[in-house]
């Protein structure tokens, strides 16, 4: 059984001119552990994909499957679910400005565990984990761009989700912290097959990932070398 | 943060939910997002207004408590008159004096004369109401002796006589000059001409209630004297006052002692004389509680332009507790309470102003009240615990209803939106 399934998923925008048609029938399958790289140029409707995928948008039509359960995604229970069980990461951190770098990884655990000890120890263990415990007081503008995703990146995962999904998470790093965000991730799915979703317009990046799929003409094609 | 936690246990309670940590990190967050200029426009919207329903509501009630007092304690609360309108004889005193005797709710009662005269002292003539009384009885029926300002209120000698405070200032009369009172009704003819029946009495005290049409026409001497001057052979009335639990049913006593005496006397209550005044008066409170509220209302449009704002600038937040999972109503309740938060202290702020400025007004002498309008001449205020819960109420209730109004918008909001153009 898949973790995450699409069947035949079809999303378009209206416009001034038209209907215009970005996902044109997408069908994937991504295995718990795995880590998917999605590529595309720019418009071609990566992050929207990624966006329906993490429940965020609704499609036209097409089936979104999560261990083989169709997910409705106007249910009530749908924002719980995507807080459980789905974890974002995004190109620019998207930090809460006024919460703490331990803050903002135990944000998605407040309300999952509904403690703020218990949210605030998880988010701690992930600081450690990360090495960032001295910098849990600074707010995101007291840490460096690097610092600033790897948060992001521990928020993504302090309520253990099955899933994480990353939209070009290392878009707006220079090479270094790149580098060091990309062993953090392959990390994270050694130790602790963590699944990842990643969004990128880096064709080096994508190719050094187990499963990458490539986005054209709003349909997905798995690559080969 | 923890460590932080553990050592108040204030904080710990506010830390329990995870609501108040939110507001407690946006009211303290450290751009001071409250103290932006619509936070502040807000916040001095309510205040404003809601210190001016509280002076409002403030003078309003102390008028109408120390109008209602000074009604209550000038006049008795029953008056018994002669059923022919003319002048109770001694007979049909004795009868009243019998069967107010045996009244639980009757403190005490007096005969009293009531005559319009004239006074006159040195070049200055002015009408008055000259009011015979018992004054040597222990308890009257009307307050007397609380309101002498100035001598006594002791009417020893037959021309003693104690004076209203504004008669007094009219006459440019005080204490020891001797005034002269005159009544064309009592004129009698002799071979000599017409004489014309005067009086001259002796100020001994000075009467003030605060009621301007009292002070200003009173003038007291013993029973006797007035009976003598006025030739009034017996009493004008008899004056009965009532124990504080019964002063509010006195219309209902007034009506059952006319059929227990079988219609003998014209039986009237203080209610009888100023009720109308009192339900206007009751009507005017609540006429000016409505208008001012309208101040809050207006007021609180500052609310939806501070939460409007506040919602657009915290829009990418929102965004992002969206994406992470945070439910619409979680989100709509944060910007209410902050909202309400924010508005209770104000309204809190708005009544201790208004508290302030009423206790100011009522203490100073620029502004005073025409007496012969308003009946009262000074500025009397009075608090009370449902004025001030009414006010704060209403001004909650306001706030809540605009507060729904900006925060419909959270549910609108597109997450996939604002993750792409920021």
């Amino acid at each position: 059984m898949y973790l995450l399934e699409t069947i035949n998923l079809k999303k378009s925008y209206r416009e001034a001119k038209g209907k215009l048609e970005v996902l044109r029938g997408i069908d994937l399958q991504i295995e718990e552990g795995d880590i998917v790289a999605i590529t595309g140029d720019s418009g071609s409707g990566k992050s929207t994909l990624l966006h329906l995928l993490g429940l965020l948008d609704s499609f036209d039509s097409g089936v979104i499957k999560y261990f083989g359960e169709t997910i409705d995604i106007k249910g009530k229970q749908i924002s719980e679910f995507r807080n459980r069980k789905i974890g974002f990461v995004f190109q620019f951190h998207y930090l809460l400005e006024d919460f703490t770098a331990e803050e903002n990884i135990a944000m998605p655990a407040l309300l999952a565990e509904k403690s703020f000890k218990r949210s605030i120890e998880k988010a701690r263990d992930l600081l450690r984990y990360f090495d960032l415990f001295d910098r849990k007081d600074h707010y995101p503008n007291e840490l460096s761009g690097g610092e600033q995703q790897r948060v992001a990146v521990a928020r993504a995962l302090v309520n253990e989700p099955d899933i994480v999904l990353a939209d070009e998470p290392t878009g707006n790093l220079d090479e270094r912290h790149s580098e060091e965000l990309l062993n953090l991730i392959t990390d994270l799915n050694k130790e602790r097959r963590q699944t990842f979703v990643l969004v990128t317009h880096n064709k080096e990046i994508a190719t050094s990932m187990p499963t990458h799929y490539h986005l054209e003409d709003g349909l997905l094609h798995k690559y080969k070398e | 943060m923890i460590d932080k936690i553990n050592r108040s246990h204030f904080y710990n309670l506010i830390m329990k939910s995870i609501k108040g940590f939110f507001i407690k990190k946006y009211i303290r967050s450290p751009k001071r997002e409250w103290l932006r200029y619509d936070s502040v426009f807000m916040i001095v919207g309510l205040i404003i207004s809601v210190a001016t329903l509280t002076i409002a509501l403030a003078i309003f009630e102390g008028y109408e408590t120390v109008l209602k007092d000074t009604i209550i304690g000038a006049n008795s609360h029953i008056y018994f008159f002669d059923d022919r309108d003319g002048a109770m004889n001694e007979a049909k005193k004795e009868r009243a004096g019998e069967f107010l005797d045996n009244k639980d709710e009757v403190v005490s009662y007096a005969p009293v004369v009531i005559s319009q005269a004239m006074v006159t002292y040195g070049d200055r003539l002015h009408g008055c109401i000259l009011r015979g009384i018992e004054w040597q009885k222990d308890e009257l029926p009307v307050e007397y002796y609380r309101f002498i300002s100035e001598g006594t209120g002791a009417l020893h000698n037959a021309n003693d006589a104690v004076l209203g405070f504004n008669l007094a200032r009219k006459l440019n009369a005080s204490l020891g000059d001797t005034i002269t009172i005159s009544t064309p009704l009592a004129t009698s003819v002799t071979p000599l001409g017409i004489r014309q029946n005067n009086l001259q009495l002796r100020v001994v005290g000075i009467y003030r209630s605060g009621m301007h049409e009292y002070d200003s026409n009173y003038l007291f001497v013993d029973l006797e004297t007035a009976q003598a001057f006025t030739q009034i052979s017996g009493y004008s009335m008899i004056e009965v006052k009532l124990s504080s639990d019964h002063i509010d049913r006195a219309d209902y006593l007034s009506y059952l002692w006319r059929h227990e005496l079988d219609g003998a006397y014209h039986i009237s209550s203080w209610i009888d004389f100023n009720e109308y005044l009192f339900s206007l008066l009751e009507m005017e409170k609540w006429v000016i509680f409505i208008i001012f509220s309208f101040l809050v209302l207006v007021a609180s449009f500052n609310v939806i332009s501070s939460v409007s704002t506040s919602i657009m600038e915290k829009r990418r937040d929102l965004g992002i507790l969206k994406a992470i999972g945070y439910p619409n109503s979680f989100l709509k309740n944060l910007f209410l309470q902050r909202s309400l938060i924010l508005a209770f202290i104000s309204i809190v702020l708005g009544i201790i102003i208004g508290m302030g400025i009423a206790v100011i007004l009522a203490n100073q002498t620029l502004l005073l009240l025409q007496g012969d309008v308003y009946f009262l001449d000074s500025i009397n205020i009075r608090f009370n615990l449902f004025n001030t819960t009414v006010v704060l109420a209403v001004a909650l209730l306001i706030t809540f209803l605009t507060t729904l109004i900006p925060i419909k918008s959270i549910t609108r909001l597109n997450v996939t939106e604002i993750l792409r153009n920021n």
